[in-house]
């Protein structure tokens, strides 16, 4: 249909340009004709009325005589015969003379062909002879028209006025035509036939072509089409450059690619080039430029940032193109968009890597487990086991994947078969414990769990398999354990319950229940204990929880121990208890208490009946010793009388032998004065009536004291009393001074006595904890059960008879001396070291003694004290010296004075300055001896404060240098105060021995110091 | 290992009360000073240091640092240095740990 349509199109078409141009052409060519014969037809009507003319002028000139007729009538028989000669023209050619007579138009002649012919006349006002009634008219021209037949004929007229006649020259129109007709017809009928062949040869030949070209044609355009398609289906676009400058073409893809419009302006290299990322533009450069060097294809990747901001990855493939005459024209290429791809690589990899890492992971697992793992499949095959149930079963894995649980017996003989058939069955999972025997022979217990799944459409079943064997080992090693502890619980006679945090009794043993009068042991369990059994004290007021020890330290997480509360049984009857709680740890959080108690009523009643005893004999001490007490006096006064007396009677005139008698009477009172005085003093310390009285004591004054009082003694033997008191000992402490000079006299007494003749030494040092002081000799009862702020060390030795080391133990008793012998030669009671003990005991020290037979002995004693009190450090006498105030300002020195410092301590020369800071006196601070030696020469000084160890030359050596010159120069001595850190034994005496005045003893405090200044100041002045 | 004292509350004459702060400070000190002494094994420096807060350490209100000083002082020349250590320990703790009021 489409063909013939298409036909018939090309047919009318044809047709119309085979008539269009055919009678175009044709037209032309009889315009051209018609013109000619037109014109030709004129030419003769135009020759032959000139023609007409002239002979009709001739004849009007010279025709009388011819014609008859006239001029006219001569003419037109001239002209017959012209045109009996007159071929004429064409077919139908003929011309034509005519008159207008009348209303009619008659034909004189009509030549055709040589022939005259008669033609009747025409009626003027017919439509036909048209040409000769325009001739008739006078008018000169051509003109198609109907002649005197009618017929139509080309027509040239003109009239001849002379002769007053009309001539034409006419043809048959259908002559003039008829050659164009017969053309046009042989023209129409070649027509016809080519457009016959044409529209044949088009059905065979040209349609098909036409259809082929339409289809390539449409085929191209699809082609187009689907290339593009395919472009974006694969957003991979191509692209074409031009070398050498930089015009671009993009296919439409690539311009989607790079997000831009394609109908915007103009596309250039930069356009892409600027699209790449920054990081990316060498190597697309490098690849390019490679490729243009070598003239081969490039492949390059990079990534582009569209204008839109989205980022994609490109891979680009290029290729040179040469031109015509070979040489590099363009380059041509593909740009492909391969962000997905990418992404999808990416992803792939991260996949990759993560399915790897659970492989791995799935293998560590079956590694590792300690728990055996198998993987059976539908068919019972193992098909998976893993190294921990290989070793479980004691077979290597390949023996164990070609067993098939269906043929095992080991799987048979217990409850695994059944349990994996039940898994498998009913899909789900089994638990079953079995009982078996391993390849090596040792019997095992395997807690066992089976669960079927499904893999690929089968089922498979999994086991888990755990080794049990040591669990339940331990199972039945804790059953045994607690039946044990039972056992203990039950058999104990203590009486043990537990508690929860609550206070809720978890477990209470048999000796308990009983004890409490209860029959069964859920009477207790699940009980608050306290309110049960605890809920009162002895006196029967109520007893909180909150305060009960039990309870408080269960929360602590400590134990107690109270022996003074009572249990209230189910009678409700009370009994006194003993009970030691501890609390209960299960991974390191208290989860309740244990508490055991004694039944103390026999204990307690025991105890009451010896506090009875005991406070009867204590009454009966107290009532003996209250009663020597009020004796004292009784006793004293005589004694005194008796004494007195014996005096007076000494310094009386006696004989000879009664002065011997007074003189034993003397010595007897004396001696039995001190027995009485000793044994009311112990009587006293015993009965309880000696206390401990707190008061300042400064430990320096006190040694002194004794000192005084045994030094007549020790002078009438020639002994030497000395005295050290260590640095660190406190200036002045809190202690009771009759105590303490009562022990140190009772010591210094017995030295004295006890050696003929040596040293008695009195020391007092600070109490290191830290030292041992007992080697080997008794120590008083368990000291330091005072409160107290420090403990000072006494220590009293002599260079005596000593003594024997069977006897040190019982040294300190009453009554008691080394020696039966003693007593005789040394006098004494035997208490004073009795009483010294029990006075140590007071002031919460120890006492013990080291003695070696023939050498010495040395007595050594504790005495706690107390801190003084800061206030009460006024006014204090440190020695016989003149009452001092801590100021150096005061009436003896209205002057500043002048001191020189010997110091290299940075620390103490700030602390010096701030002492004096505010006061009117001036120091000079040195800092190594030499210069101060060089200084002291220089200007007199009030007094010099000496620190002994200096770099460069020491304390000692520049006191002794300053001494030197002083005596060579012969001044009275500047006090020089040694200041030293050292405690040493004898660093005191060093100093002095240099020749210092004083010694103050660091660290000291600004009152020490001060009053070392002053003391030495007033000393000074007293020089 | 940490131990977390009770802050040391010592309490001294208000006339000392400028010159503390410094003395805590040199005191300071001191402990890098005998820190790096005992790493050179120099307990001569150890000695004189110890030395001087034996004779400072109570004039300043501090009893505890003369009795640190005494000990160190003998540990040092002993050259023990475990009990330098020790006392070295317990020098900077109780720098951390004192509060001083001044009365």
């Amino acid at each position: 249909m489409h063909d013939n349509r298409r036909l018939i199109v090309l047919m009318l078409l044809m047709i119309a340009v085979a008539l269009s141009v055919g009678g175009s052409i044709i037209g032309l060519l009889y315009q051209e004709s018609f013109e000619k014969e037109r014109s030709h037809l004129i030419d003769i009507v135009k020759s032959q009325a000139r023609l007409m003319e002239a002979v009709a002028r001739f004849d009007a000139v010279h025709s009388q005589e011819d014609h008859p007729g006239g001029a006219a009538a001569a003419t037109l028989s001239q002209i017959e015969d012209a045109f009996l000669h007159y071929e004429g023209y064409g077919e139908t050619g003929s011309f034509v003379m005519g008159q207008k007579e009348g209303d009619q138009i008659t034909f004189l002649a009509v030549y055709h062909r040589g022939k005259k012919l008669t033609v009747p006349p025409v009626s003027w006002g017919k439509k036909i002879a048209i040409p000769m009634h325009r001739a008739l008219a006078g008018e000169v021209g051509a003109m198609v028209a109907r002649d005197y037949r009618g017929e139509m004929v080309l027509a040239a007229y003109e009239p001849v006025s002379i002769l007053n006649v009309g001539i034409v020259a006419k043809i048959d129109l259908a002559e003039v035509r008829k050659p164009f007709i017969a053309t046009s017809m042989v023209a129409i009928g070649i027509a016809f036939v080519i457009i016959a062949a044409g529209g044949v040869l088009f059905l065979r030949i040209g349609n098909p072509i036409l259809e082929q070209i339409k289809g390539q044609n449409e085929a191209l355009k699809a082609a187009k089409e689907g290339l593009g398609k395919a472009q974006g289906i694969a957003h991979l676009g191509s692209w074409k450059r031009t070398i050498g400058n930089y015009e671009l073409w993009w296919s439409d893809e690539v311009y989607r690619i790079f997000g831009v419009d394609s109908k915007q302006a103009t596309l250039s290299y930069h356009t892409f080039f600027d699209a790449i990322h920054p990081d990316d533009q060498e190597k697309v450069k490098a690849a390019v430029s490679k490729s243009l060097a070598n003239l081969q294809s490039y492949e390059t990747e990079y990534r582009i940032t569209r204008p839109d901001g989205m980022e994609r990855v490109i891979h680009e493939l290029g290729e040179i193109q040469s031109g015509m005459d070979g040489k590099p024209q363009y380059m041509i290429g593909t740009i492909h968009d391969i962000t997905t791809r990418k992404k999808a690589e990416e992803y792939q990899a991260k996949l990759t890597g993560r399915l790897e890492e659970a492989l791995l992971f799935n293998e560590n697992i079956l590694n590792q487990s300690p728990i055996g793992i198998a993987i059976f499949d539908y068919s019972g095959q193992c098909i998976l086991v893993n190294p921990a149930l290989t070793k479980l079963v004691g077979a290597t894995q390949e023996e164990m994947l070609k067993l098939n649980y269906h043929n095992l017996e080991s799987w048979r003989k217990t409850d695994l078969y059944e349990a994996a058939l039940l898994a498998i069955n009913n899909n789900r999972s089994e638990r079953v414990t079995v009982s078996t025997v391993s390849t090596f022979g040792k019997s095992i217990n395997l807690a066992c769990y089976l669960a079927p799944f499904v893999s690929r459409d089968h089922i498979q079943l999994l086991l888990m398999a755990d080794d049990i064997t040591h669990k339940l080992e331990a199972e039945r090693a804790l059953a045994e354990s607690e039946r044990t502890v039972r056992l203990l619980l039950n058999s104990t006679a203590e009486a043990i319950y537990g508690i929860d945090l609550e206070g809720r009794c978890t477990f209470a043993n048999p000796a308990c229940i009983k004890m409490l009068g209860y029959d069964d042991v859920n009477e207790l369990l699940g009980k608050s204990m306290h309110d049960l059994i605890h809920y009162a004290y002895p006196d029967g007021s109520p007893y909180p929880v909150a305060e009960c020890h039990v309870y408080g330290a269960c929360l602590k997480g400590e134990g107690a121990h109270i022996d003074s509360e009572v249990l209230w049984k189910k009678d409700g009857v009370s009994f006194p208890v003993e009970y030691w709680s501890y609390p209960i740890c299960q991974e390191d959080k208290i989860i309740g208490s244990v508490v055991t108690f004694l039944d103390i009523t026999l204990r307690r009643e025991f105890e009451s009946e010896l506090k009875k005893s005991k406070e009867e004999a204590d009454l009966a001490n107290q009532a003996k010793s209250q009663f020597l007490a009020c004796m004292s006096h009784e006793i004293r006064t005589p004694m005194n009388a008796i004494i007195g007396i014996a005096d007076i009677l000494k310094e009386s005139e006696l004989t000879a032998e009664n002065r011997k008698l007074v003189t034993v009477l003397d010595g007897a009172a004396n001696g039995l004065l001190d027995l009485i005085n000793d044994i009311l003093d112990l009587a006293k310390i015993e009965a309880g009536q000696t206390t401990v009285e707190y008061r300042e004591v400064i430990p320096e004054v006190l040694i002194h004291e004794v000192i005084s009082a045994t030094g007549i003694d020790a002078n009438s033997k020639d002994i030497e009393l000395i005295e050290e008191i260590a640095p660190l000992v406190p200036d002045e402490i809190e202690c009771d001074p009759k105590c303490l000079r009562q022990v140190l006299l009772n010591l210094v007494s017995n030295a004295i006595k006890f050696t003929e003749k040596g040293v008695v030494s009195i020391k007092v040092e600070p109490y290191m904890q830290t030292e041992n002081h007992c080697p080997g000799a008794m120590s008083s009862m368990p000291a330091h059960s005072v409160s107290s702020d420090g403990f000072l060390h006494f220590t009293v030795k002599d260079t005596g008879i000593g003594v024997p080391a069977d006897r040190l133990d019982a040294i300190f008793d009453s009554f008691t001396q080394a020696d039966e012998s003693i007593t005789s030669n040394y006098g004494g009671t035997g208490l004073g070291l009795a009483i010294s003990k029990n006075m140590v005991a007071l002031m919460g020290g120890r006492i013990w003694v080291e003695s070696e037979l023939g050498k010495g002995s040395t007595f050594h004693f504790t005495a706690g004290y107390k801190l003084a009190k800061r206030d009460s450090g006024a006014a204090e006498l440190i020695e016989a010296e003149a009452a001092t105030t801590v100021e150096l300002v005061d009436d003896q020195h209205s002057n500043p004075l002048n001191i020189l410092v010997a110091e290299d301590s940075e620390d103490i020369v700030i602390l010096m300055n701030l002492y004096f800071r505010d006061l009117p006196h001036k120091l000079d601070i040195i800092e190594n001896g030499e210069l101060v030696v060089q200084q002291f020469k220089k200007k007199s000084y009030d007094i010099v404060l000496m620190d002994m160890q200096m770099p460069i030359k020491d304390g000692y050596t520049a006191t002794r240098e300053i001494r030197e010159w002083e005596d060579k120069e012969k001044r009275i001595r500047t006090p020089i105060i040694a200041v030293t850190a050292h405690a040493l034994k004898g660093s005191d005496k060093k100093c002095f021995d240099v020749g210092c005045s004083g010694y103050l003893s660091k660290p000291f405090k600004k009152q020490d110091l001060f009053k070392a200044i002053n003391r030495h100041l007033i000393r000074a002045d007293h020089d | 290992m940490t131990k977390s004292y009770n802050r040391i509350r010592v309490s001294i004459d208000a006339e000392l009360e400028e010159i503390v702060p410094r003395y805590i400070q040199l005191r300071h000190e001191d402990i890098q000073a005998i820190r790096n002494a005992l790493d050179e094994g120099d307990y001569e420096i150890i000695s004189r240091l110890s030395h001087s807060m034996k004779g400072s350490g109570i004039s300043y209100g501090f009893d505890r640092i003369s009795e640190i000083g005494q000990a160190m002082e003998c540990a040092a020349k002993s050259a023990e240095k475990e009990e330098v250590d020790r006392y070295l320990l317990e020098l900077s703790i109780y720098l951390e740990n004192v509060e001083v009021t001044f009365e």
